[in-house]
């Protein structure tokens, strides 16, 4: 069976950042959700811009997956996100801005630029742990399944050819 | 090129006790006394770096690899005593970490068959914690991942340690994940050698990301390795000879 974002206890629509690794969300002595969005922040929100998705569907978010498992070596590995909407960007005053990326023409242009500084960072993460949000992992199994159901769609982001994927036949008829 | 001294105290017991600047991690590895296989222990060390100008990210690929070649030329070999810092970096690894993540996979090759010495590997564990680098963490792995034997050798190193709650500490765990994920990736060496030289490590660690990381690296190896050999581990794990909770339950939700 493949995954559903419900799953994971999100709702549509919803933003995927995909993070470095789930245990970075957890780490260890920390004494406090504010201690511990600190040293979340810290962990994962160390750059000036961060890739974001916003997906509307199921379709959408195996797009998603297959587009950050493009690039990695091997390409069936877990990935771990965490799921935010956009109340919660716009709670400590994210704004995105839109950037094509990715080989998965159907969710290229679902992809965002964002940038977080680190007081930013803390607000946000201390707002999410505050809520009880978790960080997700797609695991490896159903990174598999996903991978495989997008190589029957012929998705750009797993095999590179000439044959239309089902997204490309689908904007020819629209 | 230019030459840099500079005059650092060094460590006492390994990485136990003390503060350690980032630099140290990878200087440490240099040192005379780790050339020597001896313990970390002097307390002064002066090394000295001599490192080729370093690139602008604007510039090229063909003028890092033109620097490669004139540093050949030039009989340039990294020397044991070389220091990373802001500004002396290795120019291709520079590049492939400047460039956008999307477009690293096409660097990736080329850049890993140039790292083949433990201060290139420490180099890239440097790049995958810098500050305001995109997606450096992957980035890292997936260099490592096609990167050779050289992994395992900055593995069996005593760069290891013992970890403490030390900031600075934080920063070598997180370099510590980033090998391990990247030695589980790195295709280039047999499943059997990257199986040991994780599994090696498990007695020595005691902080959760590492440990994490290790579990994380058995997963990465599944269908390579025996399914049972791979359960050994993630059991241990997730049994009561595992302190921290998190840990266990982590490694229960492996093993499903």
């Amino acid at each position: 069976m493949l995954p559903t974002l419900a799953e994971f206890g999100a709702q549509f629509p919803v933003f995927i950042r995909k993070i470095d690794s789930r245990a970075r969300w957890n780490p260890e002595g920390c004494n406090s959700i504010e201690e511990r969005a600190n040293r979340v922040a810290e962990r994962l929100f160390t750059k000036d811009v961060y890739s974001i998705w916003r997906v509307t569907s199921d379709l959408e978010f195996y797009g998603v997956i297959a587009s950050l498992s493009a690039t990695r070596n091997p390409r069936n590995q877990d990935i771990d996100f965490i799921w935010i909407t956009e109340e919660e960007l716009q709670e400590v005053g994210i704004t995105i801005e839109k950037k094509i990326e990715g080989d998965c023409l159907y969710v290229q242009k679902l992809h965002f630029n964002t940038r977080i500084d680190n007081d930013t960072a803390k607000r946000l993460c201390y707002n999410l742990l505050t809520k009880g949000r978790e960080a997700n992992r797609c695991k490896k199994n159903q990174t598999i399944q996903i991978l495989e159901y997008q190589e029957k769609r012929g998705c750009k982001a797993v095999k590179s050819n000439l044959i239309q994927c089902e997204c490309e036949t689908m904007m020819v008829i629209n | 090129m230019r030459t840099k001294t500079l005059d650092i105290p060094c460590f006492s017991d390994n990485l136990k006790s003390k503060k350690v600047p980032t630099p140290y991690f990878l200087d440490l590895i240099h040192s005379a006394d780790y050339k020597h296989g001896n313990s970390l222990k002097t307390h002064h060390c002066k090394t000295v770096a001599l490192l080729p100008k370093a690139t602008s990210h604007k510039e090229p690929l063909s003028y890092s690899l033109s620097l490669i070649e004139e540093a050949k030329e030039k009989n340039y070999v990294p020397k044991s005593a070389r220091i990373l810092s802001e500004n002396a970096l290795d120019p291709l690894i520079k590049e492939y970490f400047l460039t956008e993540p999307s477009l690293r996979a096409k660097r990736r090759k080329l850049t890993a068959q140039h790292i083949n010495s433990i201060e290139l590997v420490l180099e890239v564990l440097e790049w995958s914690n810098k500050r305001g680098v995109q997606e450096a963490y992957d980035g890292a792995i997936d260099l490592l991942s096609e990167c050779g034997q050289i992994l395992l050798k900055v593995a069996n190193t005593n760069a290891r340690g013992n970890f403490s709650d030390d900031k600075d500490v934080l920063d070598l765990e997180a370099k510590w994940e980033v090998l391990i994920k990247g030695i589980a990736c790195a295709y280039k060496i047999k499943p059997e050698q990257r199986f040991n030289t994780i599994t090696k490590l498990i007695p020595q660690q005691n902080r959760r990301l590492v440990k994490a990381a290790i579990i994380d690296a058995l997963t990465i190896l599944q269908n390579e390795i025996s399914q049972d050999k791979i359960e050994i581990h993630l059991a241990y794990f997730a049994s009561d000879n595992e302190s921290d909770k998190y840990i266990q339950k982590y490694a229960k939700e492996a093993m499903e």
